[in-house]
């Protein structure tokens, strides 16, 4: 609650300070790069849809900036956005590595799970994790909260996870059994609600608090100054409740609202 | 049981040392297997990376044809064929073999097309495989035209349900999509390499594709282009670790069917048991299982690590380090066994030899020179020890022993020694016993420790007592040189002193009186009475003749019943008188033997020197000379030498009645 009425004043203050900012000729000193990643509801490219399709559309509304978008893996974006080839990305998290080479400006938080096969037994995280047969498909790139991130390192180690670009080719695999288990957002119950996967799985809840998700700025691609008026920019679309409205395009209001009111 | 408690120590150096050894081992095979994973990992996220790099960018270069043609309107064959040129698809765009345009027509247009394209330069061409379908989509133009591409002109992809799926998931999604794994149509059985396709939808220009159905009623037809896996491998750029085997997988099963790639045209099962890791890669909405395995060559570089070396080196260093343990934990022991043996030996040495000393009745000594402390073997400390002993050092307790008349000589040959002039101290002495009485001892002894300025420290012997032997050696001298009948000095010590006093005499000047005496008469009592009665009587004799003598005068029987006598240092002629008359009446006295009664009388001759002789055999002869005078003269009588000196006639002394004329026995 404490860091909800912080977030709230501190998008308030940015709010009121950007419609100057934005009005300045020289607020788009280039045109801009952003990546998408295909994630369940956040992009699917094809539908061309998504949470940060639509962000991306009021990021470019607003700002008055020309923004490329492409779409690539996650690891990928990661790794040009660390060089500075690439200016934005969205919906994600950080950890110390990336605070060295990333900034954020978060609008939503949600929570890890881990999508199990039902014939396992399982009924707990630790559970798969003794398990010593059992695999775990990730996609390269993605961390997760403390605990998932905890299962990921040491299921790596045992070697014991198959990387993948998206998610799609791991839900195949889990149907298959050729992989036990995945760590899904929110973002994909629609894939879960697809009959085959939702006969054939169940959840188990990692014990982290909902994890922030936000804008991903390159620190090389952009100054400090502008990384400031793009905060101002994601403050000011949760204040107004775009956010909020984007979300409930995907979620339901409940869910919707508690992930961006995190 | 002390074994077992020393051996507790080592056993615990050995097994930590093991077990340190091993931890590490263990360790390090954790930390190289780690390693190895970790490049393993690397090297799959390296290789999936440049994969889907390179399908971005051909797919890229697809959207580039797929612009093209929504510029242009429709599909030109020279435009087309251009572009394609421009491209100048080489050897960095191995993997893609050629660009082809399919144009979708319906059943009934097929003969239409077939016709167009033969008269437009392709008099071979013909939609194929043949059969009736409701659509058909002929490649029409493969680019660039050489090598097999014109193979493939009039291959109709929906024939082939794979190819048919990728066309029509573009022609829906409108997005680029590729095949699942396909043979292409150009090879043959002898070169047979798997293949796949990335598809593009074409849309005609000016018509809404933004939905399902509306895609379906604008499509024209696709850009195929076709790839063969291996190539496109082969032309990925990037340098890839040694060691490492990549093997593709279309879709994320990996088995047979599916198999796309392996690299080097290997085996797979030459992997197996080695490590590889997985990644699925999803290029154009289509999904790959790339597969690295590690070769024993890659897992020897990265996954050996020092592990072998900590086990050689830590077994080493802990064997050593148990063996240094071992040698420093036994070391006390088998010290302590080295000296029990060496005293047990040096017992048993000690034992031996004072077994064979004290047998012998030798005693040994041990004198500490410095301190003074003496010490004996134990037969010999108790027959030195007297009361009042005790309060004595060592070398004063032997001094305090030892005969007045021996300390001189004894201390200066000691001396001798001590200064290292002698090497070995050897000494007979008289030392009191216990009993009080002197017995020859002898003494032997020698220096065994002197320090570095050369003053003795230690001084070891052996003493024994001699004194039976010198007893007999006195005995033996005392027989050579004594009658044994009657104790007497023989003629050969009576030579020695006759010598000695007459140098003695010669010195002082004074006389020396030599008396031959002679029985009168006494061969007739040996042949009446028997040699047991003659040697009586001759043993009497000596006892009278020696008691008429002074200490210093020497009586000895030189014959049968001849007698000397020695007078040294004679005050004069009437001294000698008094002695050889003394003797003489002596002799005259009857003697009592064995119940017998006898008597006898004795002539004897008195020589003096300087006077009568100058020398022994002078002097001798003249005694015997004069006692001769004597017999002659009667005898029973004293004769000097020179007349004038003679005693009174012993007729003045003896009754003459009483002289027996023959010897008898008078009872």
């Amino acid at each position: 609650m404490h860091r909800g009425c912080l977030a709230f004043l501190v998008a308030v203050l940015l709010a009121t300070a950007s419609p100057g900012q934005t009005a300045e000729p020289s607020a788009c000193p280039r045109p801009y790069t952003l990546a998408l990643h295909e994630h369940g509801l956040l992009y699917s490219a094809d539908t061309d849809r998504g949470i940060d399709k639509d962000t991306v559309d009021q990021l470019v509304e607003r700002s008055g900036c020309k923004i490329i978008v492409s779409l690539m893996p996650r690891a990928r974006i990661w790794q040009l956005i660390e060089t500075g080839a690439l200016d934005f990305s969205l919906s994600g998290i950080t950890n110390d590595e990336r605070d060295q080479y990333a900034a954020f400006a978060w609008y939503f938080a949600d929570k890890y799970y881990l999508l199990v096969r039902k014939d396992l037994k399982a009924t707990s995280i630790d559970d798969f994790q003794r398990a010593a047969k059992f695999q775990l498909g990730v996609i390269r790139g993605f961390r997760y909260s403390p605990n998932a991130n905890r299962l990921v390192d040491t299921l790596q180690a045992d070697q014991r996870v198959v990387f993948a670009t998206t998610l799609d080719p791991l839900y195949t695999m889990l149907l298959a059994g050729r992989i036990q288990g995945m760590i899904i957002e929110p973002f994909d119950y629609p894939a879960l609600q697809e009959a085959s996967i939702r006969e054939a799985t169940q959840l188990l809840e990692f014990n982290d608090p909902a994890v922030p998700h936000g804008l991903i700025m390159s620190r090389k691609g952009l100054s400090d100054a502008e990384q400031n008026r793009w905060r101002a920019i994601i403050a000011s679309m949760k204040s107004d409740g775009t956010f909020l409205r984007i979300f409930q395009t995907y979620f339901p209001e409940a869910m919707a609202n508690s992930m961006v009111n995190y | 049981m002390q074994k077992v408690l020393q051996s507790v120590p080592i056993l615990i150096v050995f097994i930590v040392s093991l077990g340190v050894t091993l931890l590490a081992w263990q360790h390090e095979k954790a930390m190289a297997k780690r390693d190895l994973r970790t490049e393993l990992d690397f090297q799959l996220r390296q290789t999936s990376s440049r994969i889907v790099q390179r399908m971005a960018a051909y797919e890229q270069m697809l959207r580039g044809v797929q612009g093209l043609v929504q510029a242009t309107g429709d599909i030109d064959r020279g435009v087309f064929s251009r572009y394609v040129d421009a491209l100048e698809l080489g050897a960095d765009d191995t993997g893609i073999q050629g660009i082809a345009i399919a144009r979708l027509i319906t059943a009934d247009q097929a003969d239409r097309l077939a016709l167009d394209m033969r008269r437009s330069g392709l008099p071979d061409f013909r939609i194929w495989p043949a059969g009736e379908r409701p659509t058909y989509a002929p490649l029409v133009q493969v680019e660039p035209p050489f090598g097999r591409n014109p193979l493939a002109l009039g291959f109709d992809p929906l024939s082939d349900p794979v190819r048919r799926a990728a066309l029509e998931q573009a022609r829906d999604s409108g997005r680029p999509v590729l095949s699942g794994k396909v043979r292409l149509v150009f090879d043959d059985d002898a070169d047979d390499q798997p293949g796949f396709l990335m598809i593009l939808p074409l849309y005609r220009p000016g018509q809404s594709h933004d939905t399902g159905p509306a895609r379906r009623t604008a499509l024209m037809g696709w850009i195929v282009a076709i790839f063969r896996m291996s190539d496109l491998i082969a032309g990925l750029y990037g340098e890839g670790a040694d060691g490492l085997v990549t093997e593709i997988f279309d879709g994320v099963t990996p088995n047979e069917r599916n198999h796309l790639f392996l690299g080097d045209g290997s085996d797979q099962h030459l992997y197996a048991g080695h490590y590889s890791a997985d990644e699925i890669v999803t290029v154009a909405g289509h999904s790959w299982l790339v597969r690295l395995h590690a070769t024993p060559a890659f897992e020897s570089h990265f996954g050996k690590g020092a592990a072998d070396l900590i086990l050689l080196s830590g077994g080493g260093i802990g064997f050593l380090l148990t063996l240094v343990i071992w040698q420093m934990a036994t070391s006390r022991a088998r010290a302590q066994r080295i000296a029990e043996k060496m005293t047990r030996d040096l017992k048993e040495s000690e034992a031996c030899w004072k077994f064979a000393l004290e047998g012998a009745g030798d005693g040994v000594w041990d004198w500490y020179i410095q301190t003074g402390q003496l010490k004996f073997s134990d037969n010999w400390a108790g027959v030195l020890t007297a009361a009042g002993d005790s309060a004595m050092s060592g070398p004063d307790l032997w001094v305090s022993h030892m005969h007045p008349d021996d300390l001189v000589a004894e201390r200066a040959r000691f001396e001798d020694c001590l200064a290292g002039r002698t090497a070995v101290y050897i000494s007979e002495h008289r030392v009191r016993w216990r009993d009080g009485s002197w017995r020859w001892v002898a003494v032997r002894g020698m220096i065994v420790a002197r320090d570095a300025q050369g003053t003795p420290l230690r001084m070891i012997g052996t003493m024994s007592d001699v004194s039976e032997r010198r007893e007999a050696e006195e005995r033996i001298r005392y027989l050579a040189q004594h009658d044994p009948l009657t104790r007497l000095p023989n003629r050969a010590l009576f030579s020695d002193r006759l010598q000695t006093a007459l140098t003695r005499a010669r010195r002082t000047g004074e006389h020396v009186a030599l008396m031959f005496v002679d029985l009168d008469r006494f061969k007739p009592i040996n042949d009446n009475f028997g040699h047991d009665i003659g040697d009586l009587l001759l043993k009497e004799v000596a006892d009278r003749m020696r008691r008429c003598i002074r200490d210093s005068d020497t009586v000895a029987r030189i014959g049968g019943d001849e007698f000397v006598v020695l007078l040294p240092a004679t005050g004069s002629v009437a001294d000698a008188l008094v002695v050889a008359e003394k003797i003489r009446a002596a002799l005259a006295q009857d003697f009592h033997l064995d119940g017998c009664r006898t008597s006898i009388s004795s002539s004897i001759g008195v020589a003096l020197f300087p006077e009568d002789g100058q020398d022994a055999l002078a002097l001798s002869k003249n005694a015997d000379d004069a006692m001769y005078r004597a017999k002659q003269k009667g005898r029973n009588r004293v004769q000097f030498y020179r007349d004038g000196r003679d005693g009174p006639d012993p007729g003045d002394a003896i009754p003459t009645g009483d002289v027996p004329t023959e010897p008898g026995l008078r009872n």
